[in-house]
Protein backbone atom coordinates (compact mmCIF):
# COMPACT_ATOMS: atom_id res chain seq x y z
CA UNK A 1 0.00 0.00 0.00
CA UNK A 2 2.52 2.77 1.00
CA UNK A 3 5.42 1.91 -1.51
CA UNK A 4 2.62 1.93 -4.35
CA UNK A 5 1.75 5.06 -2.45
CA UNK A 6 4.94 6.39 -2.38
CA UNK A 7 6.01 5.91 -6.17
CA UNK A 8 3.02 7.73 -7.52
CA UNK A 9 3.83 10.62 -5.33
CA UNK A 10 6.59 11.84 -7.09
CA UNK A 11 4.61 12.66 -10.59
CA UNK A 12 1.26 13.72 -8.91
CA UNK A 13 -0.64 16.51 -8.85
CA UNK A 14 -2.41 17.38 -5.28
CA UNK A 15 -5.98 16.71 -6.73
CA UNK A 16 -4.99 13.28 -7.41
CA UNK A 17 -4.03 12.30 -3.94
CA UNK A 18 -7.42 11.28 -2.52
CA UNK A 19 -7.98 9.00 -5.66
CA UNK A 20 -4.20 7.64 -5.92
CA UNK A 21 -4.66 7.40 -1.75
CA UNK A 22 -7.84 5.29 -2.13
CA UNK A 23 -6.69 3.29 -5.19
CA UNK A 24 -3.63 1.93 -3.14
CA UNK A 25 -5.04 1.61 0.68
CA UNK A 26 -7.92 -0.55 -1.19
CA UNK A 27 -5.45 -3.57 -1.69
CA UNK A 28 -4.84 -3.27 2.25
CA UNK A 29 -8.22 -3.36 3.12
CA UNK A 30 -9.35 0.33 3.20
CA UNK A 31 -11.66 1.10 0.17
CA UNK A 32 -12.04 4.54 1.23
CA UNK A 33 -9.87 7.11 2.66
CA UNK A 34 -11.24 10.83 2.41
CA UNK A 35 -8.75 13.95 3.29
CA UNK A 36 -9.80 16.93 5.52
CA UNK A 37 -7.54 19.38 6.65
CA UNK A 38 -7.92 22.36 9.61
CA UNK A 39 -7.94 25.86 8.85
CA UNK A 40 -5.90 27.82 9.46
CA UNK A 41 -7.04 29.30 12.74
CA UNK A 42 -8.01 25.60 13.66
CA UNK A 43 -11.71 26.08 14.05
CA UNK A 44 -12.66 23.47 11.12
CA UNK A 45 -11.84 20.79 8.84
CA UNK A 46 -12.45 20.80 5.35
CA UNK A 47 -12.52 17.80 2.78
CA UNK A 48 -10.15 18.02 0.67
CA UNK A 49 -11.89 17.43 -2.88
CA UNK A 50 -10.05 16.12 -5.82
CA UNK A 51 -10.47 13.73 -8.95
CA UNK A 52 -13.53 10.78 -7.52
CA UNK A 53 -13.58 13.19 -4.43
CA UNK A 54 -16.96 15.50 -4.59
CA UNK A 55 -17.74 18.18 -2.68
CA UNK A 56 -21.27 17.27 -2.51
CA UNK A 57 -20.68 13.67 -1.86
CA UNK A 58 -19.47 14.25 1.39
CA UNK A 59 -20.08 16.34 4.24
CA UNK A 60 -17.62 19.62 3.24
CA UNK A 61 -16.86 21.20 6.91
CA UNK A 62 -16.98 19.99 10.35
CA UNK A 63 -16.14 22.07 13.27
CA UNK A 64 -13.39 20.90 15.75
CA UNK A 65 -15.54 21.42 18.66
CA UNK A 66 -17.86 19.30 19.33
CA UNK A 67 -17.26 16.50 16.96
CA UNK A 68 -15.87 13.04 16.91
CA UNK A 69 -13.36 14.35 13.67
CA UNK A 70 -12.82 17.20 15.74
CA UNK A 71 -11.68 15.26 19.21
CA UNK A 72 -9.83 13.20 16.99
CA UNK A 73 -8.17 15.82 15.94
CA UNK A 74 -7.54 17.38 19.19
CA UNK A 75 -6.38 14.41 21.20
CA UNK A 76 -4.43 12.85 18.15
CA UNK A 77 -6.45 9.74 18.99
CA UNK A 78 -7.76 7.45 16.31
CA UNK A 79 -11.45 7.08 16.56
CA UNK A 80 -14.67 5.05 15.06
CA UNK A 81 -16.78 7.49 12.65
CA UNK A 82 -19.70 5.55 12.74
CA UNK A 83 -21.26 1.61 13.75
CA UNK A 84 -19.63 -1.22 12.77
CA UNK A 85 -20.84 -2.35 9.40
CA UNK A 86 -20.71 -5.31 7.11
CA UNK A 87 -18.19 -3.48 4.70
CA UNK A 88 -15.90 -2.49 7.57
CA UNK A 89 -16.02 0.10 9.95
CA UNK A 90 -15.27 4.01 8.97
CA UNK A 91 -12.36 5.91 11.18
CA UNK A 92 -10.82 9.36 12.17
CA UNK A 93 -7.16 9.42 11.83
CA UNK A 94 -5.04 12.31 12.60
CA UNK A 95 -2.82 13.64 10.06
CA UNK A 96 0.25 14.89 11.28
CA UNK A 97 3.39 16.51 9.86
CA UNK A 98 6.20 15.73 12.06
CA UNK A 99 3.87 17.30 14.99
CA UNK A 100 1.74 19.69 13.38
CA UNK A 101 -1.65 18.98 12.99
CA UNK A 102 -2.64 18.74 9.42
CA UNK A 103 -6.73 17.41 9.91
CA UNK A 104 -7.77 14.04 9.98
CA UNK A 105 -8.31 11.32 7.56
CA UNK A 106 -11.93 9.34 7.14
CA UNK A 107 -10.88 5.51 6.61
CA UNK A 108 -13.00 2.78 5.73
CA UNK A 109 -11.47 0.00 7.11
CA UNK A 110 -12.54 -4.00 6.39
CA UNK A 111 -10.53 -5.18 9.23
CA UNK A 112 -10.89 -4.06 12.91
CA UNK A 113 -7.85 -4.86 14.79
CA UNK A 114 -4.49 -3.58 15.92
CA UNK A 115 -3.05 -4.11 12.78
CA UNK A 116 -6.04 -2.27 10.63
CA UNK A 117 -5.12 0.34 13.17
CA UNK A 118 -1.26 0.58 13.02
CA UNK A 119 -1.94 0.65 8.77
CA UNK A 120 -4.19 3.22 9.31
CA UNK A 121 -1.76 5.50 10.69
CA UNK A 122 1.17 4.91 8.58
CA UNK A 123 -1.04 5.83 5.50
CA UNK A 124 -1.98 8.92 7.54
CA UNK A 125 1.51 9.67 8.49
CA UNK A 126 2.55 8.90 4.66
CA UNK A 127 -0.06 11.08 3.06
CA UNK A 128 1.01 14.11 5.68
CA UNK A 129 4.41 13.52 4.17
CA UNK A 130 2.97 13.97 0.64
CA UNK A 131 0.55 17.01 1.33
CA UNK A 132 3.47 18.54 2.81
CA UNK A 133 5.76 18.41 0.11
CA UNK A 134 2.79 19.63 -2.32
CA UNK A 135 2.48 22.55 -0.10
CA UNK A 136 4.31 24.99 -1.40
CA UNK A 137 2.52 24.47 -5.63
CA UNK A 138 -0.66 24.26 -4.59
CA UNK A 139 -3.63 26.74 -4.26
CA UNK A 140 -5.97 24.29 -3.59
CA UNK A 141 -3.87 23.00 -0.47
CA UNK A 142 -3.83 26.99 0.19
CA UNK A 143 -7.70 26.91 0.04
CA UNK A 144 -8.59 24.53 1.82
CA UNK A 145 -6.85 25.74 4.85
CA UNK A 146 -8.80 28.94 4.73
CA UNK A 147 -12.54 29.82 5.25
CA UNK A 148 -12.68 32.93 4.62
CA UNK A 149 -10.42 35.48 2.79
CA UNK A 150 -6.75 36.63 3.95
CA UNK A 151 -5.57 39.99 3.97
CA UNK A 152 -1.88 40.36 2.03
CA UNK A 153 -0.08 40.72 5.26
CA UNK A 154 -1.63 36.97 6.33
CA UNK A 155 -0.92 35.71 3.01
CA UNK A 156 3.38 36.44 3.67
CA UNK A 157 3.23 35.74 7.49
CA UNK A 158 2.08 31.87 7.15
CA UNK A 159 4.74 31.72 4.50
CA UNK A 160 7.12 33.36 6.09
CA UNK A 161 6.66 31.07 9.45
CA UNK A 162 7.99 27.83 10.24
CA UNK A 163 5.17 25.25 11.30
CA UNK A 164 3.29 25.87 14.82
CA UNK A 165 4.60 22.60 16.03
CA UNK A 166 7.60 20.72 16.58
CA UNK A 167 9.03 18.44 19.28
CA UNK A 168 12.15 16.33 19.52
CA UNK A 169 13.25 14.31 22.69
CA UNK A 170 15.06 18.33 24.22
CA UNK A 171 11.94 20.36 23.20
CA UNK A 172 8.46 20.77 22.78
CA UNK A 173 7.81 24.21 20.43
CA UNK A 174 4.32 25.41 19.48
CA UNK A 175 3.04 28.57 18.10
CA UNK A 176 -0.46 30.56 17.83
CA UNK A 177 -1.01 33.36 16.31
CA UNK A 178 -4.39 35.19 15.63
CA UNK A 179 -6.21 37.02 14.16
CA UNK A 180 -5.04 34.02 11.63
CA UNK A 181 -6.85 35.53 8.66
CA UNK A 182 -6.16 39.39 9.45
CA UNK A 183 -2.52 39.71 10.57
CA UNK A 184 -0.65 43.00 10.94
CA UNK A 185 2.84 43.22 11.83
CA UNK A 186 3.26 39.87 14.56
CA UNK A 187 5.48 36.73 13.27
CA UNK A 188 6.93 34.22 15.19
CA UNK A 189 10.50 32.10 14.27
CA UNK A 190 12.09 28.90 15.69
CA UNK A 191 14.77 26.66 14.39
CA UNK A 192 16.97 23.86 15.31
CA UNK A 193 20.87 24.30 15.24
CA UNK A 194 22.85 21.01 16.22
CA UNK A 195 22.24 21.22 19.96
CA UNK A 196 21.15 24.87 19.96
CA UNK A 197 17.07 26.08 19.12
CA UNK A 198 16.50 29.63 18.24
CA UNK A 199 13.47 31.44 19.22
CA UNK A 200 11.94 34.52 18.29
CA UNK A 201 8.79 36.87 18.04
CA UNK A 202 8.47 40.06 16.36
CA UNK A 203 6.01 42.63 16.02
CA UNK A 204 6.16 45.57 14.13
CA UNK A 205 4.41 48.75 14.74
CA UNK A 206 1.37 49.73 12.69
CA UNK A 207 -1.53 47.52 11.43
CA UNK A 208 -1.15 48.00 7.84
CA UNK A 209 0.61 45.94 4.82
CA UNK A 210 3.63 47.72 5.78
CA UNK A 211 3.74 45.68 9.20
CA UNK A 212 3.69 43.00 7.63
CA UNK A 213 6.38 43.43 5.14
CA UNK A 214 8.57 45.01 8.37
CA UNK A 215 8.01 41.75 9.93
CA UNK A 216 9.30 39.81 6.98
CA UNK A 217 12.06 42.26 7.08
CA UNK A 218 12.28 41.36 10.38
CA UNK A 219 12.67 37.45 10.12
CA UNK A 220 14.57 37.32 6.79
CA UNK A 221 17.00 39.65 8.34
CA UNK A 222 17.51 38.11 11.65
CA UNK A 223 17.58 34.11 10.09
CA UNK A 224 19.91 35.80 7.54
CA UNK A 225 22.61 36.83 10.17
CA UNK A 226 21.76 33.53 12.21
CA UNK A 227 22.69 31.05 9.27
CA UNK A 228 25.61 33.07 8.86
CA UNK A 229 27.40 32.37 12.13
CA UNK A 230 25.85 35.91 14.15
CA UNK A 231 24.57 35.85 17.73
CA UNK A 232 21.52 37.20 18.82
CA UNK A 233 23.04 40.88 19.44
CA UNK A 234 24.07 41.05 15.82
CA UNK A 235 21.03 39.72 14.55
CA UNK A 236 19.21 42.37 16.22
CA UNK A 237 21.36 44.68 14.79
CA UNK A 238 21.15 43.26 11.14
CA UNK A 239 17.09 43.46 11.55
CA UNK A 240 17.43 47.24 12.40
CA UNK A 241 19.77 48.18 10.01
CA UNK A 242 18.02 46.28 7.11
CA UNK A 243 14.68 48.57 8.12
CA UNK A 244 16.69 51.83 8.61
CA UNK A 245 17.66 51.20 5.30
CA UNK A 246 14.32 50.28 3.92
CA UNK A 247 12.50 52.48 6.07
CA UNK A 248 14.08 55.54 7.80
CA UNK A 249 13.31 55.38 10.98
CA UNK A 250 9.70 55.84 10.05
CA UNK A 251 9.22 52.10 10.88
CA UNK A 252 10.10 49.57 13.77
CA UNK A 253 9.90 46.46 15.22
CA UNK A 254 9.93 44.95 18.84
CA UNK A 255 11.04 41.65 19.90
CA UNK A 256 12.72 38.91 21.49
CA UNK A 257 15.55 37.15 20.21
CA UNK A 258 16.55 34.03 21.94
CA UNK A 259 18.39 30.69 21.74
CA UNK A 260 17.85 27.94 23.98
CA UNK A 261 21.04 25.61 24.62
CA UNK A 262 19.30 22.04 25.00
CA UNK A 263 22.89 20.54 26.30
CA UNK A 264 23.08 22.70 29.91
CA UNK A 265 19.43 24.00 29.59
CA UNK A 266 20.89 27.55 29.45
CA UNK A 267 18.71 30.42 27.77
CA UNK A 268 20.24 33.37 26.19
CA UNK A 269 17.97 36.25 24.77
CA UNK A 270 18.12 39.86 23.91
CA UNK A 271 15.21 42.40 24.37
CA UNK A 272 14.84 44.85 21.42
CA UNK A 273 11.82 46.76 23.43
CA UNK A 274 9.33 44.12 23.97
CA UNK A 275 7.88 42.31 26.73
CA UNK A 276 9.92 40.15 28.80
CA UNK A 277 9.58 36.07 28.50
CA UNK A 278 7.05 34.29 31.04
CA UNK A 279 9.14 31.18 32.74
CA UNK A 280 6.44 28.55 34.05
CA UNK A 281 8.15 26.44 36.44
CA UNK A 282 6.77 23.14 38.11
CA UNK A 283 4.00 23.99 36.12
CA UNK A 284 3.02 26.10 38.77
CA UNK A 285 4.26 29.07 38.90
CA UNK A 286 5.38 32.09 36.55
CA UNK A 287 7.54 34.72 36.32
CA UNK A 288 8.66 37.69 34.15
CA UNK A 289 12.32 37.09 33.11
CA UNK A 290 14.46 40.44 33.32
CA UNK A 291 16.56 42.28 30.95
CA UNK A 292 17.09 45.47 30.48
CA UNK A 293 15.53 47.04 26.47
CA UNK A 294 17.61 47.74 23.61
CA UNK A 295 15.53 50.17 21.90
CA UNK A 296 13.10 48.52 19.18
CA UNK A 297 14.77 47.64 16.22
CA UNK A 298 14.85 50.19 13.82
CA UNK A 299 14.35 53.17 15.67
CA UNK A 300 18.32 54.28 16.04
CA UNK A 301 18.05 55.17 19.54
CA UNK A 302 21.93 54.25 20.72
CA UNK A 303 20.90 52.09 23.46
CA UNK A 304 23.12 49.28 24.52
CA UNK A 305 22.06 46.42 23.73
CA UNK A 306 22.90 42.92 25.64
CA UNK A 307 22.65 39.26 26.49
CA UNK A 308 20.29 38.13 29.23
CA UNK A 309 20.76 34.26 30.47
CA UNK A 310 18.57 32.33 32.34
CA UNK A 311 19.65 28.78 33.78
CA UNK A 312 16.56 26.45 32.60
CA UNK A 313 15.30 22.69 34.70
CA UNK A 314 14.54 20.36 33.08
CA UNK A 315 10.25 20.57 32.01
CA UNK A 316 10.73 24.59 31.95
CA UNK A 317 8.00 26.27 29.93
CA UNK A 318 9.31 29.42 28.20
CA UNK A 319 6.29 32.08 26.60
CA UNK A 320 7.42 34.56 24.42
CA UNK A 321 4.21 36.73 23.13
CA UNK A 322 3.17 40.08 21.90
CA UNK A 323 0.56 42.96 22.53
CA UNK A 324 -2.40 41.14 21.62
CA UNK A 325 -2.15 38.77 24.24
CA UNK A 326 -2.57 41.17 26.89
CA UNK A 327 -3.35 44.59 25.49
CA UNK A 328 -5.79 43.51 23.31
CA UNK A 329 -8.30 45.92 24.54
CA UNK A 330 -12.25 45.96 23.26
CA UNK A 331 -14.88 48.17 23.74
CA UNK A 332 -14.44 48.37 27.40
CA UNK A 333 -10.21 48.48 26.60
CA UNK A 334 -10.34 45.49 29.02
CA UNK A 335 -7.38 43.29 29.14
CA UNK A 336 -7.11 39.73 28.96
CA UNK A 337 -3.64 39.69 31.56
CA UNK A 338 -0.81 38.01 30.82
CA UNK A 339 -1.59 36.63 34.57
CA UNK A 340 -4.94 35.27 33.21
CA UNK A 341 -2.86 34.33 30.24
CA UNK A 342 -0.40 32.10 32.34
CA UNK A 343 -3.05 30.63 34.53
CA UNK A 344 -5.11 29.55 31.55
CA UNK A 345 -2.05 27.84 30.10
CA UNK A 346 -0.93 25.87 33.58
CA UNK A 347 -4.57 24.79 34.62
CA UNK A 348 -5.23 23.11 30.77
CA UNK A 349 -1.24 21.70 30.60
CA UNK A 350 -2.34 19.83 34.15
CA UNK A 351 -5.62 18.70 32.06
CA UNK A 352 -2.79 16.28 30.31
CA UNK A 353 -3.09 17.82 26.87
CA UNK A 354 -0.93 18.21 24.42
CA UNK A 355 0.87 21.39 24.22
CA UNK A 356 -0.46 22.61 20.62
CA UNK A 357 -4.05 21.59 21.59
CA UNK A 358 -3.87 23.70 24.74
CA UNK A 359 -1.93 26.60 22.89
CA UNK A 360 -5.25 26.56 20.69
CA UNK A 361 -8.22 26.74 23.18
CA UNK A 362 -5.91 29.12 25.10
CA UNK A 363 -5.90 30.94 22.32
CA UNK A 364 -9.63 30.30 21.63
CA UNK A 365 -10.40 31.29 25.58
CA UNK A 366 -8.16 35.10 24.23
CA UNK A 367 -10.81 35.50 21.32
CA UNK A 368 -13.81 34.61 23.30
CA UNK A 369 -12.98 37.10 25.84
CA UNK A 370 -12.80 39.78 22.97
CA UNK A 371 -16.10 38.43 21.29
CA UNK A 372 -13.97 37.54 18.71
CA UNK A 373 -12.73 41.32 17.89
CA UNK A 374 -9.24 41.87 18.28
CA UNK A 375 -7.52 45.21 18.22
CA UNK A 376 -4.20 43.88 17.89
CA UNK A 377 -2.24 40.57 16.71
CA UNK A 378 -1.97 38.11 19.21
CA UNK A 379 1.25 35.71 19.40
CA UNK A 380 2.57 33.18 21.44
CA UNK A 381 5.34 30.77 21.02
CA UNK A 382 6.10 28.59 23.78
CA UNK A 383 9.32 26.15 24.47
CA UNK A 384 9.43 23.59 26.79
CA UNK A 385 12.55 22.27 27.63
CA UNK A 386 12.94 18.33 28.56
CA UNK A 387 16.33 17.36 28.43
CA UNK A 388 19.53 17.01 26.41
CA UNK A 389 18.84 14.08 24.56
CA UNK A 390 17.20 14.67 21.17
CA UNK A 391 15.68 11.34 20.41
CA UNK A 392 12.59 10.14 20.91
CA UNK A 393 10.80 9.66 24.15
CA UNK A 394 7.06 8.81 25.59
CA UNK A 395 7.37 12.35 27.22
CA UNK A 396 8.03 14.24 23.77
CA UNK A 397 5.57 12.46 22.32
CA UNK A 398 2.41 12.89 24.90
CA UNK A 399 3.69 16.70 25.01
CA UNK A 400 3.69 16.96 21.08
CA UNK A 401 0.35 14.95 20.70
CA UNK A 402 1.80 12.28 18.22
CA UNK A 403 -1.02 9.23 18.29
CA UNK A 404 -0.08 6.00 20.11
CA UNK A 405 0.25 3.80 17.40
CA UNK A 406 2.50 5.92 15.49
CA UNK A 407 5.20 6.63 18.07
CA UNK A 408 8.97 5.35 16.92
CA UNK A 409 9.64 1.96 19.11
CA UNK A 410 12.43 4.29 21.28
CA UNK A 411 9.38 6.39 22.59
CA UNK A 412 7.23 3.56 23.78
CA UNK A 413 9.86 3.01 26.12
CA UNK A 414 10.28 4.74 28.90
CA UNK A 415 12.35 8.21 28.71
CA UNK A 416 14.76 5.98 26.45
CA UNK A 417 16.36 7.38 23.73
CA UNK A 418 18.68 5.36 20.86
CA UNK B 1 -11.34 67.99 20.78
CA UNK B 2 -10.99 67.63 17.44
CA UNK B 3 -12.63 64.94 15.24
CA UNK B 4 -9.28 62.38 15.10
CA UNK B 5 -9.62 62.15 19.39
CA UNK B 6 -6.39 63.30 19.94
CA UNK B 7 -5.50 67.08 20.01
CA UNK B 8 -2.53 69.43 20.53
CA UNK B 9 -2.99 72.77 22.15
CA UNK B 10 -0.16 75.28 22.05
CA UNK B 11 0.26 76.67 25.48
CA UNK B 12 2.65 79.24 25.69
CA UNK B 13 5.24 80.11 22.98
CA UNK B 14 8.39 82.26 23.51
CA UNK B 15 10.97 82.20 20.92
CA UNK B 16 12.79 78.76 20.63
CA UNK B 17 10.52 77.31 23.19
CA UNK B 18 6.72 75.73 23.20
CA UNK B 19 4.91 73.93 25.63
CA UNK B 20 1.81 72.42 24.50
CA UNK B 21 -0.23 69.63 25.75
CA UNK B 22 -1.55 66.33 23.90
CA UNK B 23 -5.00 64.57 24.85
CA UNK B 24 -7.01 62.11 23.36
CA UNK B 25 -5.82 58.58 22.58
CA UNK B 26 -2.65 58.39 20.30
CA UNK B 27 -2.97 55.47 17.91
CA UNK B 28 -2.35 54.52 13.67
CA UNK B 29 -5.61 56.59 13.03
CA UNK B 30 -5.00 59.61 14.89
CA UNK B 31 -1.27 60.10 14.51
CA UNK B 32 -0.78 61.64 11.36
CA UNK B 33 -3.19 65.05 11.79
CA UNK B 34 -1.11 65.45 15.53
CA UNK B 35 2.22 64.36 14.14
CA UNK B 36 1.98 66.79 11.06
CA UNK B 37 1.06 69.84 13.62
CA UNK B 38 3.58 68.64 16.11
CA UNK B 39 6.14 69.00 13.16
CA UNK B 40 4.95 72.74 12.56
CA UNK B 41 5.76 73.93 15.87
CA UNK B 42 8.55 72.16 16.45
CA UNK B 43 10.06 74.14 13.21
CA UNK B 44 9.47 77.31 14.70
CA UNK B 45 9.91 76.05 18.35
CA UNK B 46 12.55 73.75 18.45
CA UNK B 47 12.62 72.92 22.20
CA UNK B 48 8.75 71.87 22.56
CA UNK B 49 7.62 70.61 25.95
CA UNK B 50 5.41 68.26 25.81
CA UNK B 51 2.66 67.79 28.40
CA UNK B 52 1.36 64.28 28.10
CA UNK B 53 -1.09 63.89 31.04
CA UNK B 54 -4.30 63.89 28.90
CA UNK B 55 -3.48 60.79 27.08
CA UNK B 56 -5.83 58.26 27.63
CA UNK B 57 -4.40 55.41 25.05
CA UNK B 58 -1.10 54.76 22.83
CA UNK B 59 -0.01 52.02 20.86
CA UNK B 60 2.94 51.62 18.77
CA UNK B 61 2.13 54.38 16.35
CA UNK B 62 1.64 56.72 19.23
CA UNK B 63 5.71 55.65 20.34
CA UNK B 64 6.59 55.85 16.81
CA UNK B 65 5.03 59.52 16.32
CA UNK B 66 7.17 60.53 19.87
CA UNK B 67 10.47 58.83 18.11
CA UNK B 68 9.85 60.98 15.20
CA UNK B 69 9.24 64.34 17.10
CA UNK B 70 12.13 63.93 19.04
CA UNK B 71 14.32 63.63 16.33
CA UNK B 72 13.10 65.97 14.09
CA UNK B 73 13.33 68.41 17.41
CA UNK B 74 17.09 66.87 17.36
CA UNK B 75 17.71 68.12 13.65
CA UNK B 76 16.60 71.31 14.71
CA UNK B 77 18.50 71.77 16.96
CA UNK B 78 16.31 71.69 19.71
CA UNK B 79 14.44 69.20 22.56
CA UNK B 80 11.62 67.34 23.13
CA UNK B 81 11.11 67.19 26.25
CA UNK B 82 7.92 64.97 27.90
CA UNK B 83 5.90 66.12 30.48
CA UNK B 84 3.64 63.54 32.95
CA UNK B 85 3.55 60.85 30.55
CA UNK B 86 -0.04 59.21 31.79
CA UNK B 87 0.34 55.57 32.97
CA UNK B 88 -0.06 53.59 29.50
CA UNK B 89 2.77 55.97 27.84
CA UNK B 90 5.05 55.13 30.46
CA UNK B 91 4.50 51.62 30.59
CA UNK B 92 5.37 51.82 26.92
CA UNK B 93 8.52 54.08 27.04
CA UNK B 94 9.96 51.90 29.60
CA UNK B 95 8.83 48.85 27.83
CA UNK B 96 10.87 49.74 24.93
CA UNK B 97 13.72 51.78 26.62
CA UNK B 98 12.58 55.06 25.19
CA UNK B 99 12.13 55.95 28.78
CA UNK B 100 15.40 56.58 28.71
CA UNK B 101 15.88 58.59 25.84
CA UNK B 102 13.48 61.13 26.36
CA UNK B 103 13.77 63.91 28.73
CA UNK B 104 10.78 63.32 31.61
CA UNK B 105 9.45 65.58 33.72
CA UNK B 106 6.94 65.52 36.54
CA UNK B 107 5.17 68.75 35.66
CA UNK B 108 5.97 71.86 32.79
CA UNK B 109 7.28 74.05 35.38
CA UNK B 110 10.21 71.48 35.89
CA UNK B 111 10.89 71.01 32.48
CA UNK B 112 11.15 74.69 31.71
CA UNK B 113 13.61 75.05 34.76
CA UNK B 114 15.83 72.19 33.70
CA UNK B 115 15.86 74.24 29.41
CA UNK B 116 19.37 74.85 29.08
CA UNK B 117 19.86 79.03 29.91
CA UNK B 118 18.89 81.06 26.76
CA UNK B 119 15.80 79.27 25.94
CA UNK B 120 13.83 79.81 29.40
Amino acid sequence: MLSGLLADSHLMPVELLSAKACENASKAGFPRVLIYLGDLQRQVLQLLTGDGVRAEDHQRQLPIQGTVAGRAFQHGQILPAGPAAEEGRDWWVPLLDGTERMGVLRVTAVHDDDRAREDMERLASLLALILHSKRGNSDLLARVERVKPLNVAAEMQWKLMPPRVYADGRVVIAAAMEPAYQISGDAFDYATDGPLVHLSVFDAMGHDTAAGLSANLAVAACRNTRRQGGGLVACGEAVEAALIEQYDQQRYVTGILATLDTRTGMLSWVNRGHHPPVLIRDGRWATHLQCPPAHPMGTDLGLDSRTCREQLQPGDRIVLYTDGITEAGGAADARFGIERFTDFLIRHHADGLSVPETLRRVIRAVLEYHDDRLQDDATVLFCQWLGPRPGPTEEAADLGGVPEPGRPAAAHREGSTP
Amino acid sequence: MTSSGLHLDVVETRGPLAVASAGGRMDLHTVAGFHRQATALIDDHPHLILDLSGITFCDSSGLNTLLRLRRHADEHGGRLSLVAPADRVMHMLRLTGADTVFPLYADVTEAQEAQPPGIR
